[in-house]
């Protein structure tokens, strides 16, 4: 007689088992529904998606565009002015324009080509990426080419990038990633140089000489180009003029900044003078700190930066530091022009004192006028809390802060930006006489990614790679990217003829949708208003052709290691640590050693010389410095 | 038959289970509202659209119609992936855990074993990411959902293989032994009698593996690009230079939510077959 | 029971068993010898030629204040994290053991986390945390209290990785534990209830001990798992921040491997992080080993 719980179990057993077959049966059927419904679901918006993917609604212009070349020789600058006829196809909310490129007598040039680009994530409207897919239906109706995009994060794609290439496994054509392995690509000898498709009728032609030093550097190499340009990218300083202006314009906050540093208070004098420099600049974050200027009822800050660990920290030390060690001169030889590594011992210049100097200016502003949140800020909590809180006087940004500023949705601050190329220092170490010198230096920077293309060596298809890259770099396609309708595609101008033409570029203000004289009919009529746009222009044209001197974009291999390094050291232990600044630069100095002594000392000594091109005349020439007096109020510059 | 609870107990478990949805939810909560956000409240404080903000739809139109291509693509290869080596973990699992609560093994101890097999979860995903990435592609299977599912499928057997052998364990022998009496192979107890019974642990241990394959993220990565994209590393795109785009993020990371969710809401009720068919007993 | 006197070889057991292990075997031992033997060597990425190197990345570790820091961050979470999961999953798990109205609802949002993935996580972190008006400082200053520093604080940092994932994993302890409960047949609670013990009673004597397998396994599983924690570190803090605050072994072999690209010292790091788990694990188990037979 089976027991109790014998019994029990058996009818645990029996009704188990009957309710586990048909709970099985039952269970199999809903998952089986369900991935059903997911594919339907799937498929429904697959079809709305496909049929999004419709050309939006066009308008046709026939526009007679005036291209206007300014070229330098000497002291005079000679205009020369070519005048085209364009079609521009105009649709109401994107902006695509299809120019006139020859075509070859035969038909489209890649007919059948397929080409696989990789770019930074970000979708069809995010920087960077929007431009690949703007241009993908141009580049198929012009060549009859079809491009592959793949985005990819921003740390993942110098990674995905260098697999790539070192497994062999060649899935890209081209890519677009950060130019920090620059060096790596080149000295790799994994893409292709491109002096030959640049003689090439069959391709768009870029104007080489329009490109900015700096810019240029980071595509060539050894006096020949790998990568074409497309972004300049560059920290740039903004302020709030709308609150700076009500300082200004108050005598008793004058009065109060004399008692205090000992000088009147004139930003925009220093800027129009070329006496801007980060010492004027740290006194000005210490005096807008702690009370509150923007009548929000909290205490303010003088500084904002995204100071992150892990982030692009580093670009907002390079260009902070740069102006107390480069020194200007008319050779690239061992004292000038330099910012990294002593050529002739590639001892890193990391820890001499004029880096020390700039670099504790630099963390006291970090930690005593910036906000403590800003440790965990990248750049889209930046830019909220200068152009959208309006809680920080100052940021120094990359150049989207120009871009994103007209935008209601992002920002409050339109019509009251103003930038400036990065800031000088008063005092700078002279390399050759090994002491501190005061006199005031300004360099311009090229800090940030400068995203661009370069045609793997892999490729299968390397040409049609090269001509979308070269379409994009035209004058005519180039300024549009730079100036979109929807203004925000991560290209940040700066060759000259992404300028104004009142400062030697060939954009015009119709490009933008101003209709001039200051007026501003808004947004999204125009993205920008006409004061920003201007003020905008004239930094980028001082920052890349007037300041003193510039430096070369650090591109050796291994420059992302050590990108890494400086950004742990320096934003990770100086500023949110509190590790003494002499100390975190000796630890920078010790692990860029290594890195160096890693791929071999000779060897990185070869690929320093041949990147900046040491012991040839420097190409640079400063060019007169540009101002309008309309861009600023008159009556806050005190003489 | 539901057990003689005081009313302040049962209002003590009520008020601890909603503490703890609470705390579990809110972040949740806080995609949904962030995701109907105009992006210049993206960082503002209000939770009620309409009162505390102005709601808008535009998030949800573009990830589901503009790149809803994109979207849904993830969506599949993620359902795929995951139930595939979800399967293939769960029938390894019923097969070793069987053989680890049942018999003793001469040539090593069963806990050694069991060691064995937690030890594959000690490797680092980073130590073994380029070996695999190396391995794949020789194999020319990069980019294919078959490669991911190998590898989940081994990497996330371990949890298989301990839970069911919990579950095996906890199994009164003798209905076992009665079968091996009448005459019944292993393979046949295991299958008709053992698995039925612990129907719920391999319920939830298949819920496991599916949702860990889900979300792994570095294989994923590494190992696909375009044909074989999950959703985690599709989420991972919406984290751009110029920041976070939290508003996409939330949408696709509700999107991600939602088919677990479902299969989960479905089968995790089988759970509870266990406690339901004693009270039937009477 | 029984009569039988040759035990045969090869069971059916030992079948079962082989096909997982060889499944499992084979796609682990290639990477395994691979990454050992490029901890030898000085390989980098980009740089397709190398040199064996011997030792000496090992030694250049052994040197690194931040392995010792690495170490210590790791072993920090893995205590804050690991025991509150764990009792927290019980504690849920016999709440919802009871028979209550919406348990089903309740049990669904319960599991949400486990199927969101850690990136989004991370990233859900650092909205819901944002030092300068995200909701959970915004809702600290309307009950007048002081912002918390979650994520710029190197002190507070650890702990928000430790809130995150306690978030992430209660759950997995809440099912496991859950699916364990179900199990334990009714009758014991039934004639416990006659004899007239205590909740706590029940708890301790019946729930506990039936739950013994459960919890030792998630316990395992709990600390290996946390031992190589990375994606809430990476991403929500951002490679380890502030500053190397948070920096646990996964993270630092990963920047010395994808941001450093050196593959080889990377290599060696992620063998001596291998084999301090395998110790700290085999400590653990040995301890285990008798209730477990």
């Amino acid at each position: 007689m089976p027991s109790e719980n014998e019994k029990m179990e058996n009818n645990l057993l029996n009704l188990n088992k009957r309710v586990s077959r048909r709970a099985a049966l039952s269970t199999a059927a809903k998952v089986g529904i369900t991935a059903v419904v997911c594919g339907v679901v799937a498929g429904v918006g697959g079809y709305f998606a496909g049929s999004a993917a419709a050309p939006p609604k066009t308008v046709t212009k026939t526009v007679p565009t005036t291209v206007t070349a300014t070229k330098t020789v000497g002291a005079a600058t000679v205009t020369e002015t070519v005048t085209k006829t364009v079609t521009k196809t105009v649709p109401t909310t994107v902006t695509a324009t299809v120019a006139t490129t020859p075509t070859t007598p035969t038909g489209k040039l890649f007919e059948g080509v397929k080409i696989t680009g990789a770019t930074l994530a970000g979708g069809p409207k995010g920087a960077i990426s929007s431009v690949l897919y703007h241009y993908r239906p141009i580049f198929k109706e012009l060549t009859g080419a079809d491009l592959d995009i793949v985005e990819l994060s921003f740390a993942d794609l110098p990674v995905k990038i260098l697999a790539d290439l070192t497994t062999g496994a060649g899935k890209y054509d081209f890519f677009v990633p950060c130019s920090n392995i620059m060096g790596d690509l080149v000295a790799g000898g994994y893409v292709w140089e491109l002096d030959k498709w640049m003689k090439d009728p069959r391709f768009p032609k870029w104007d080489p000489d329009s490109v900015p030093y700096a810019v240029a550097q980071c595509s060539r190499w050894g006096g020949h180009w790998y990568g074409v340009p497309w972004d300049s990218d560059a920290w740039y300083l903004n302020w709030n003029m709308r609150y700076m202006d009500k300082v200004l314009r108050d005598k008793d906050k004058r009065r109060e900044f004399k008692d205090k540093y000992g000088y009147e208070l004139n930003p925009y004098k220093w800027y129009r003078d070329r006496e801007l420099t980060w010492q004027k600049v740290r006194d000005m974050c210490e005096f807008f700190t702690g009370w509150d200027w923007n009548e929000d009822g909290e205490p303010d800050w003088g500084m904002i930066m995204g100071l992150r660990t892990g982030e692009q920290g580093t670009f907002w030390w390079e260009p902070f530091v740069a102006p107390f060690i480069v020194n200007p001169g008319p050779m690239m030889d061992r004292y000038h022009n330099i910012l990294y590594y002593d050529p002739e011992t590639m001892d890193p210049l990391v820890k001499s004192p004029g880096i020390v100097e700039g670099t504790k200016l630099f963390v006291e502003i970090c930690t005593k006028f910036t906000p403590k949140a800003a440790l965990t800020f990248t750049f889209a909590e930046t830019w909220d809390y200068f152009l959208n809180k309006q809680k920080a006087m100052f940021t120094f940004m990359p150049p989207d802060t120009f871009t994103l500023v007209g935008n209601p949705e992002k920002s409050r601050m339109r019509g009251y930006l103003m930038t400036t190329p990065p800031p000088g220092s008063e005092v700078y170490y002279d390399l050759k006489e090994k002491r501190m010198v005061e006199k005031i230096n300004l360099i311009g920077d090229p800090a940030g990614c400068h995203w661009h293309p370069w045609v793997s060596k892999l490729s299968k298809a390397p040409e049609a790679a090269y001509w979308f890259s070269a379409y994009v770099a035209t004058p005519e396609q180039h300024r549009l990217t730079t100036a979109s309708a929807y203004a925000w595609t991560g290209i940040d101008p700066g060759f000259l003829s992404d300028l104004l033409t009142d400062y030697g570029g060939t954009a015009t203000l119709a490009d933008y949708h101003l209709p001039g004289g200051f007026k501003d009919p808004g947004y999204p009529t125009a993205w920008y208003n006409e004061g920003d746009l201007r003020r905008a222009h004239i930094a980028v044209f001082n920052n890349w052709f007037a300041m003193d001197g510039q430096y070369n974009y650090h591109r050796i291999p291994g420059a992302t290691a050590i990108f890494t390094i400086i950004d742990t050291h320096i934003i990770g232990e100086a500023i949110a640590a509190g590790v003494p600044v002499e100390e975190a630069l000796y630890r920078c100095w010790k692990d860029i050693n290594k890195v160096i002594d890693d791929y071999g000392r000779d060897k990185m000594k070869k690929w320093y010389h041949d990147a900046i091109g040491y012991g040839k005349p420097n190409p640079y020439k400063p060019r007169p410095w540009l101002w309008d007096d309309r861009v600023v109020p008159k009556d806050l510059i005190f003489e | 038959m539901p057990r003689r609870t005081s009313i302040l107990k049962t209002a003590a478990i009520y008020i601890g289970i909603l503490i703890f949805v609470a705390f579990f939810f809110f972040p949740i909560l806080w995609m949904i509202v962030t995701s109907i956000k105009l992006p210049r409240d993206m960082f503002s404080l209000g939770v009620l659209p309409f009162i505390q903000f102005e709601p808008t739809l535009k998030h949800w139109h573009s990830e589901l119609v503009t790149v809803g291509a994109e979207n849904r693509h993830a969506l599949i290869n993620s359902t795929i992936i995951g139930l595939s080596s979800a399967t293939i973990s769960t029938v390894l699992g019923i097969l070793a855990g069987y053989a680890l609560a049942r018999y003793e093994f001469k040539k090593w101890k069963n806990i050694d074993i069991i060691t064995w097999f937690l030890s594959l979860r000690f490797l680092p995903a980073i130590s073994v990411a380029i070996p695999f990435y190396i391995l794949v592609k020789t194999a020319g299977l990069l980019d294919t959902h078959i490669a991911v599912i190998i590898l989940h499928s081994a990497f996330f057997l371990p949890y298989s293989v301990l839970v069911l052998r919990d579950a095996f364990k906890s199994l009164p022998r003798e209905i076992e032994e009665a079968a091996m009496v009448d005459g019944a192979s292993p393979s046949t107890i295991l299958w008709r009698i053992a698995v039925p019974l612990i129907a719920p642990a391999i319920v939830a241990v298949f819920i496991l593996l599916f949702s860990f394959s889900w979300n792994e993220f570095l294989f994923a990565f590494l190992l696909t690009s375009k044909v074989a994209v999950t959703m985690p590393v599709h989420i991972a795109g919406s984290v751009t230079t110029i920041g976070v785009l939290f508003y996409t993020l939330s949408v696709r990371q509700l999107l991600a939510i939602i088919p677990p969710v479902i299969l989960a809401l479905f089968i995790q009720r089988y759970i509870v077959s266990g406690l339901t068919l004693g009270a039937i007993k009477g | 029971m029984g009569g039988r006197v040759v035990k045969p070889k090869f069971t059916v057991y030992h079948l079962f068993l082989a096909i997982p292990v060889l499944y499992a075997l084979s796609l682990v031992i290639f990477p395994l010898v691979y990454s050992a033997a490029i901890s030898f060597t000085n390989w980098k990425l980009g740089i397709p030629t190398y040199e064996f190197v011997g030792l000496r990345n090992y030694i250049d570790e052994f040197h690194d204040y931040r392995f010792w820091n690495s170490l210590r961050v790791t072993f920090l979470i893995t205590a804050g994290a690991v025991p509150v999961e764990i009792i927290l999953g019980l504690i849920i798990a016999v709440l919802m053991s009871h028979q209550i109205k919406l348990r089903g609802f309740f049990r669904s949002i319960l599991l949400i986390p486990l199927f969101t993935s850690p990136v989004a996580i991370a990233l859900m972190g650092e909205v819901v945390m944002y030092e300068a008006g995200g909701p959970i400082n915004g809702y600290l200053k309307l009950l007048g209290l002081q912002p918390i520093s979650w994520r710029s604080s190197a002190t507070m940092a650890p702990w928000t990785v430790v809130i995150w994932d306690v978030w992430e994993w209660t759950p997995f302890c809440f099912l496991i534990f859950l699916a364990g409960i179900q199990a334990i047949p009714r009758v014991y609670y039934e004639a416990a209830e006659i004899d007239g013990a205590s909740g706590f009673q029940i708890f301790k004597s019946i729930t506990l001990p039936m739950l013994k397998y459960p919890l030792i396994t998630v316990t395992m599983f709990r600390l290996v798992d946390t031992l190589k924690i990375f994606e809430i570190p990476f991403v929500l803090m951002a490679g380890g921040g502030p500053g190397i605050a948070t920096e646990v072994q996964s993270v630092y072999i990963y920047k010395a491997g994808f941001r450093g690209f050196q593959f080889g010292a990377a290599s060696a790091y992620s063998m001596v992080f291998l084999i301090i788990v395998m110790v700290i694990m085999m400590i653990f188990i040995r301890r285990v080993r008798s209730y477990y037979a």
